[in-house]
């Protein structure tokens, strides 16, 4: 069974946003509402790096975890959803996501806090596959199509890797090995767990006289 | 006295009614839906070809080999 996860290079992030494109696109996102969204750190400093963020579908989510209606669930592929029709819009989830993937629409005069939106994995939500009802509350639902999520398959330069965590693992693992540096994978021991010593590609390895 | 003793057993009842605990699980009208599987889809006009809709199998196949086209080291076939 696959374990769904995005990695973002950040040796190869242009800050182009065609991610978030894609994104808003593709799901039809309200204004206001960021299911992606590019993060410059040191912006105009040399050594400047960009990092595309959205839901990272945790494997111990903490959005979850401090739910008061228990609206979260996780795919057997490892995908965080939740279901629109529970969500109350309290923003609990908000405070404690690490990535600050919980977004809320405002609507009406007052500006109300509506139910929350964020990243699917492009796989949608708890409506028949496809159907005209998940399309309105969460998107489009690409992982049913056979497809990948949009903000990854979209990526010009492929800085966003997204699918099955072995197999853009491996491929993330190959350019690191290639160019010899930028192992480092934002996110990842946030959202997945730190991984075990000795495991993983090593840029410049020591060599030990 | 009666009258002021049923009082006050009244009113013992009523300070010790905010002890009690009511019940917290989540009733089944609010609870949220349960969802399909992944590789189960009526065909919308949007599915990927080279795949057959329902099967698991084929379902994993075809985004392994998506996710191959994000490789650029991988050897063209």
């Amino acid at each position: 069974m696959a374990r769904m996860k995005f990695i973002c290079d950040a040796e190869r992030c242009i800050e182009c946003n065609g991610c978030v494109t894609a994104c808003k696109a593709e799901h039809d996102v309200p204004w206001g509402v960021n299911r992606r969204r590019v993060v410059t750190l040191n912006d105009g400093v040399a050594g400047e790096r960009s990092i595309s963020v959205a839901c990272m579908h945790c494997s111990d989510a903490p959005c979850m975890a401090v739910c008061p209606v228990d609206c979260f669930y996780r795919t057997p592929e490892g995908v965080v959803l939740h279901d629109k029709d529970i969500c109350i819009g309290c923003g609990y989830c908000s405070y404690a996501c690490p990535f600050g993937a919980p977004q809320f629409p405002t609507n009406g005069t007052f500006g109300l806090r509506g139910k929350m939106d964020k990243c699917t994995f492009c796989a949608g939500g708890p409506e028949a596959n496809g159907s005209e009802a998940e399309y309105e509350k969460y998107g489009r639902n690409r992982l049913a199509e056979g497809k990948l999520p949009a903000c990854a398959e979209m990526c010009s330069t492929k800085a966003l890797l997204g699918g099955d965590g072995d197999v853009v693992a491996d491929i993330f693992r190959t350019r690191v090995l290639n160019r010899g540096k930028g192992s480092e994978v934002w996110g990842w021991g946030t959202a997945y767990g730190k991984p075990a010593p000795g495991l993983g590609a090593q840029a410049n390895p020591v060599k030990k006289s | 006295m009666r009258l002021a003793s049923t009082g006050a057993l009244l009113g013992a009842i009523l300070l010790n009614a905010a002890c009690g605990e009511t019940v917290q699980t989540i009733p089944s009208a609010t609870a949220r839906k349960a969802d399909s599987a992944a590789w189960q889809i009526k065909d919308n006009g949007f599915i990927a070809p080279g795949w057959t809709p329902g099967d698991q199998q084929s379902w994993n196949e075809q985004l392994k080999k998506r996710a191959q086209a994000q490789n650029d080291f991988a050897t063209p076939k």
